[in-house]
């Protein structure tokens, strides 16, 4: 056979292979010479993984040669591959180069002293080979983990995040439990001996790896006698974030036993980094002891890292909603909802309910997923992101309910399956027979007391268990946590100036009344200079008011500040907090030191008592013009995955801005009635759907362009007509608002939505949007606010406001008024006995 | 001539009068003291908090599943020192899932909260009964009570606590305020949350500023346990149990003080019936009051405290009756069965007497930010003609009800208040 002709049959053959992946269920069995489509790594609890995917099975050996691994397979392959490993300490890349009729895979190791495991699973045929470091392999430098016992290969594991759904089968179906290993901090003891220093240790967790409640750093610690436990100290911390501090004092001189407690935020997957910063001092007198030989510290051998986890075979679903939420600002878009296509409206809302959970779980964190219908799963998705499949049973194919174990019947039941596959990644199924036995699913799973029994990897749960009636939260609270307004702790670590900016907008329809303040509660390290250490709070870079940081305070320390009083609904509170750190040390330089910190706990809060107004509806008042929390959604014919996805993230930021709760019904466009529309409305279809229903929009439509034209008062200018996004918000007849989002040719990208509604430029009562992000907005119904943000108000408001908060005036008058009728009652009566 | 009538409507009159134009004097100086309170706590915010007390918090709860959940997750979230607060969820008998709740919540707060069960000899006796139990098993320096349907501002324990251990010598308890959480939810709410106003800053803040006299409201104070030890706790008979040790603590030798910016918001009865049956069991308890104490306190010689069992007195039978009275010497008027003779612009002083009321809520409201606006006036105006005139119902039931108590067993009883959560 021509070698071209060979290579062209090869490459049709893997497209078509590569195709085939992504629509049909199953490994389509393909004869010929190309029989390797794919190679993958990862890691695994004692090290490396390859795995390489074969059309069918095949002969294959294992050599090694140096720091080199070679796999030779009795097979062909299209072309030439080749990658590197996840963090691991076993092997750094391979490279996949076909030699003759076969396929020779070489890996490069990062030591000759490697363990290898290698085996064949079936179904879909492939060749998994496992590198681990020898367990005796002497480390000097860097501490190693005490690595959990590899587990015996999953019977029946484990496609990849590629191909059809992007699933992995679920090994087993309970799991083993928590487990646990502990990973020594050092193979021998090491000494300090200098007043400051800093000693980092490395713990390795793997990205397959849930880790519990429990984990702790075991120290064991010596010091010298001489140590002045008024100001040694030596402050633990897990990557980078202070967790405890040892005060050196006679209960630890030798081999001082302490367990720190460490929570499982704190640890990431890959490489953790454990610091030990102390700061030693003999005597408080200042330059006297730098050089002294009685400072000194010994951390034993005997320290370890106790780390309790789960594996991800076993993730239960009362982990949800791990993995899927732990996100960062580098990773906001890693999870993806999956529905099916030709969705029914009870699964877009069961989708939102669960995106609107995790909102209010977590107002302040970035996260962007994308809610998708199945056949726009592509191979990138299902291999980069986590996935939750919600939807009707008979909507998802095979492959997906052998992956997640779905029971043959599930007839008066939700279903509920999670696992984590070889890369890490979550999958999650909720399904039943119905759209709304999905929605139950998905309510049970987000309810706190009800996933807490949900102590398994998938459960069945009948629909009429009962669930407790969903509770909007009141709005009247005035008192608001930094942790639900902004990211929890701030932390200061280190000697000198520190600064952070906080900045809370309050909502619009708030009229500030009483005191506003802001209630800071604060702690920090024992051995801070009183009379240097201070915390003070700016409001638009003037200091307000400070607070000393001193031994009594160094547990719990409170800094009451009034908030200027001309702030008002609708403007930034704006603050900063600013501290500067100082120790009980000599002055004989500029010595840095991690041994002082300062947290401002998140239970800190704002005060912020008010009564609630009417303001106008405008687009740039969303969510607030939402007078309650109930919102139906109308979805029109052809919604895809952008725009339900930029619905999802629209919501999810309303969500967070909102401090009440937000609660969806979903419904097809064909249930909207212009005439009888009740409660607040959103509707998200094209705009000739829209024109269609009766909905008064202020533009018009070209059927024969596709394009939004001219309507009363809004003139179009061309550019924004075919591919023109439409925001307008309605007054329905029942006085409830509908926020009206259309489209002309087809489904805007995400961005087009994002970028308007995330970067809050859409203004007046209707907006146009176009490709290249220019807002142009139009106030129709509703005057321009002046100055923008201020809300207008009736001319009697500014009489009744100048009264109000003037308690002196309105006392004189109140007082004035009751002598008056005094008087007027007492001439009265002396009147009386006249007659 | 003037006949009996003529003479008796004078009297009611006077009595009207006097009342309402003491409120009128108690109404500034709670206005009076509604300034120097925000300068008291400014300073306290200025000043370091220094070594606090340790506080036991008691929460009587008697199948309260809707709200005990967010009341004790507020009080866990109060501004106080770790390890210095136990707060204990005092389970009254409860037939629903109120204890479960409070276990479940019990069980995260890492050791803040207790929940203890009352015994089933001793539950379902009142709130005292639960009181005295949950004080048998505090262990705090001070003794801090809030209602199950309470949820306190942040920094509420920590003023009641200041305020206590700076009057240390004086003081007895420190009381805070009470809002209405629900205020908005119907017309009935909105009448509950200005007569709260207006009861706090004219009968608690007015009288505290004029003469040192304030009343335990039930929720929101503090007193010092081992005072309260001495005293044998409160007095299980009482239906009105806060204002009967109000009484005991004077008698004590020490004062209570209000202090408003020591704020709780609460829930008010949403529905009439359950507000006609909680403001009886108010009056009864009221009118206990005054038969234990009427004639004791006289020969005390305690005479600031027996001149506010005289103004409770005037306030629930002298000037509900004189109301009642003239009403019926109204009706007398209109049936032709009995006239009075004497002349004069009563229609006017009627319609001065609501003025008058609206005026006193206006000074009250001016001291509670944000409750200053025109529509709560026109609520008082319209409260005056309703909800201050149901108060009659409630008083002659309660006399009623209580004279009945007399003749039988088994003393007193309790009314549980529903909430709507």
């Amino acid at each position: 056979m021509d070698l071209r002709l060979s290579g062209k049959i090869c490459v049709v053959r893997v497209l078509a292979c590569l195709f085939a992946g992504l629509f049909v269920t199953g490994v389509l069995s393909t004869p010929g010479e190309c029989t390797v489509n794919s190679v993958r790594t990862g890691i695994q609890p004692g090290g490396a993984r390859i795995v390489v995917d074969l059309d069918r099975a095949s002969e294959y050996s294992v050599s090694r040669s140096g720091s080199e691994l070679r796999i030779t397979i009795n097979t062909g392959i299209a072309r030439q591959l080749s990658g590197n490993f996840p963090a691991n300490r076993a092997a750094s890349s391979y490279r996949a180069l076909p030699s003759g009729n076969e396929t020779l895979v070489t890996v490069v190791l990062k030591s000759p002293e490697v363990s290898v495991r290698h085996f064949k699973l079936v179904k879909p045929d492939r060749i998994v080979i496992d590198i681990s470091p020898e367990s005796k392999t002497a480390v000097s430098d860097t501490p190693t983990p005490k690595i959990a016992p590899a587990q015996a290969p999953a019977p029946a594991p484990a496609v990849p995040a590629t191909g059809a759904q992007g699933l992995v089968p679920a090994p087993g179906s309970f799991g083993k439990g928590p487990q646990t290993f502990n990973s020594p901090l050092t193979q021998v003891d090491i000494s300090v001996g200098s007043v400051f220093s800093s000693q980092s240790f490395f713990v390795d967790i793997s990205p397959t790896w849930k880790i519990l409640d429990g984990s702790y750093i075991h120290l064991v610690l010596s010091h010298s006698q001489t140590t002045n436990p008024r100001i040694s100290n030596v402050v633990v911390n897990v990557n980078n974030d202070p967790v405890y501090t040892i005060v050196l004092d006679r209960n630890n001189i030798w081999k001082g036993d302490i367990k720190i407690p460490v929570s499982p935020e704190y640890f990431g997957e890959g490489t953790n980094t454990i610091t030990l910063n102390s700061y030693m001092r003999s005597i408080e007198e200042q330059c006297q002891d730098i050089d002294n030989p009685g400072n000194w510290m010994r951390i034993h051998r005997e320290s370890f890292v106790h780390v309790r986890y789960i594996p991800g075979s076993d993730l239960r679903l009362m982990e949800f909603t791990s993995p899927f939420f732990e996100t960062n600002l580098n990773h906001k878009e890693n999870s993806a909802i999956v529905i099916p296509d030709g969705f029914e409206p009870g699964e877009a809302e069961a989708a939102y309910e669960m995106l609107l959970s995790w909102a209010r779980s977590s107002r302040f964190k970035d996260f962007r997923p994308k809610v998708i219908p199945i056949s726009e799963l592509t191979t990138e998705i299902a291999s980069t992101f986590h996935i939750i499949y919600l939807g009707r049973k008979e909507k998802f194919p095979k492959s997906v309910h052998d992956a997640f174990g779905t029971p043959a019947s599930i007839k008066g039941s939700s279903y509920l399956s999670s696992f984590l596959n070889s890369q890490g990644k979550g999958r999650l199924l909720i399904t039943a027979e119905t759209s709304q036995g999905v929605s139950f699913g998905v309510r049970a799973l987000m309810l706190p007391e009800l996933r807490e029994q949900m102590n398994v990897r998938n459960l069945s749960l009948a629909l009429d268990t009962p669930l407790p009636q969903r509770k909007a939260r009141s709005e009247l609270d005035a008192e608001l946590p930094f942790s639900q307004i902004f990211t929890g702790d701030v932390v200061f670590r280190g000697t000198y100036s520190h600064e952070r900016f906080l900045s809370f907008r309050v909502p619009p329809q708030w009229d500030l009344k009483g005191t506003p303040r802001i209630v800071l509660r604060y702690r920090h390290s024992p051995v801070l200079n009183e009379r240097k250490s201070a915390l003070t709070v700016d409001f638009e870079d003037v200091p307000r008011k400070s607070a000393p940081l001193g031994v009594t305070t160094s547990e719990e320390g409170r800094l009451d500040v009034p908030v200027p009083r001309d702030i008002k609904g609708g403007d930034f509170l704006n603050f900063n907090l600013r501290a500067y750190l100082d120790i009980d040390t000599f002055d004989c330089g500029h010595n840095f030191t991690e041994a002082a910190w300062l947290v401002v706990d998140k239970s800190s809060y704002l005060h912020l008592p008010h009564t609630l107004k009417r303001i106008s509806p405008l687009l740039e008042h969303l969510p607030h013009t939402i007078s309650d929390g109930n919102v139906n959604v109308y979805l029109g014919p052809g919604t895809d995955g952008n725009a339900l996805t930029s619905l999802g993230n629209m919501l999810i930021y309303w969500q967070q801005n909102l401090l009440g709760d937000l609660f969806l019904s979903v419904k097809n466009l064909s249930a909207f009635s212009w005439d009888g529309a009740v409660g607040n409305s959103i509707v998200l279809a094209s705009v000739p759907d829209i024109r269609g229903k009766g909905i008064p929009i202020s533009v018009g439509y070209d059927p024969a362009k596709k394009s939004i034209i001219s309507g009363p008062k809004v003139p179009v200018v061309p550019e924004f007509g075919e591919r023109a996004v439409l925001f307008q918000l309605l007054s329905q007849k029942d006085s409830s608002l509908a926020l009206v989002m259309g489209w002309a040719r087809s489904v805007p990208g995400g961005d087009i939505f994002n970028d308007a509604i995330f970067r809050n430029r859409l203004r007046g009562d209707i907006c146009l949007v176009a490709p290249d992000g220019r807002v142009v907005p139009f106030y129709l119904e509703t005057p321009e606010p002046e100055p923008a943000g201020k809300i207008s108000r009736e001319w009697y408001m500014e009489i009744v406001d100048k009264f109000r908060g003037d308690r002196t005036t309105l006392g004189i008058f109140a007082l004035g008024t009751s002598l008056v009728l005094f008087v007027l009652f007492v001439s009265l009566v002396r009147s009386m006995k006249k007659r | 001539m003037i006949g009996p009538i003529d003479y008796v409507f004078i009297a009611c009159l006077v009595v009207i009068w006097s009342v309402l134009l003491y409120h009128v004097v108690l109404s500034y100086a709670g206005y009076r003291y509604s300034l120097s309170a925000q300068k008291e706590k400014e300073r306290l915010d200025e000043t370091p908090i220094g070594e606090l007390p340790s506080v036991t918090v008691l929460v009587p709860a008697h199948n309260e599943e809707a709200v005990i959940e967010k009341t004790l997750l507020a009080l866990a979230a109060m501004d106080y020192p770790t390890g210095k607060v136990e707060i204990i969820c005092i389970n009254d008998g409860s037939r629903d899932r109120t204890g479960k709740i409070a276990r479940k919540i019990s069980e995260s707060s890492k050791g803040k909260i207790r929940v203890l069960d009352v015994p089933k000899e001793r539950s379902g006796k009142g709130k005292s009964e639960a009181l005295n139990f949950g004080l048998e098993h505090a262990s705090g320096e001070i003794i801090a009570v809030y209602d199950a349907d309470n949820t306190p501002e942040r920094s509420a324990l920590l003023y009641l606590v200041r305020n206590l251990v700076e009057g240390k010598d004086a003081l007895g308890a420190v009381i805070g305020k009470f809002r209405t959480r629900n205020q908005d939810r119907n017309l009935l709410t909105r009448f509950i949350n200005l007569e709260t106003i207006f009861f706090q800053w004219t009968t608690q803040a007015g009288r505290w500023n004029l003469y040192r006299l304030a009343t335990i409201p039930g929720t929101n104070f503090v007193v010092w346990t081992e005072l309260l030890k001495s005293l044998k706790g409160w007095d299980p008979k009482a239906l009105t149990e806060d204002t009967e040790l109000s009484i005991r603590i004077y008698l004590a030798g020490k004062f209570i003080k209000m202090i408003p910016y020591a704020v709780t918001w609460e829930e008010e009865p949403e529905r009439w019936p359950v507000w006609f049956r909680q403001r009886t069991r108010w009056a009864m308890g009221n009118i206990y009051v005054l038969k234990k104490y009427f004639l004791s306190l006289l020969f005390r010689g305690k005479f600031r405290l027996y001149w506010d069992i005289l103004y409770m007195l005037l306030i629930y039978f002298l000037f509900l009756t004189s109301v009642t009275t003239s009403l019926v010497i109204f009706l007398l008027g209109l049936t032709g069965i009995g006239n009075i003779v004497l002349e004069g612009p009563f229609n006017i002083l009627w319609f001065l007497a609501a003025v008058l009321f609206v005026t006193e809520m206006g000074i009250s409201l001016t001291a509670e930010p944000g409750e200053d606006r025109a529509t709560n006036l026109t609520i008082a105006l319209v409260m005056y003609f309703t909800y201050s005139q149901l108060w009659l119902i409630v008083m002659f039931n309660a006399l009623i009800k209580s004279f009945l108590s007399l003749f039988r067993k088994g003393g007193h009883f309790w009314v549980k208040t529903e909430r709507a959560g």
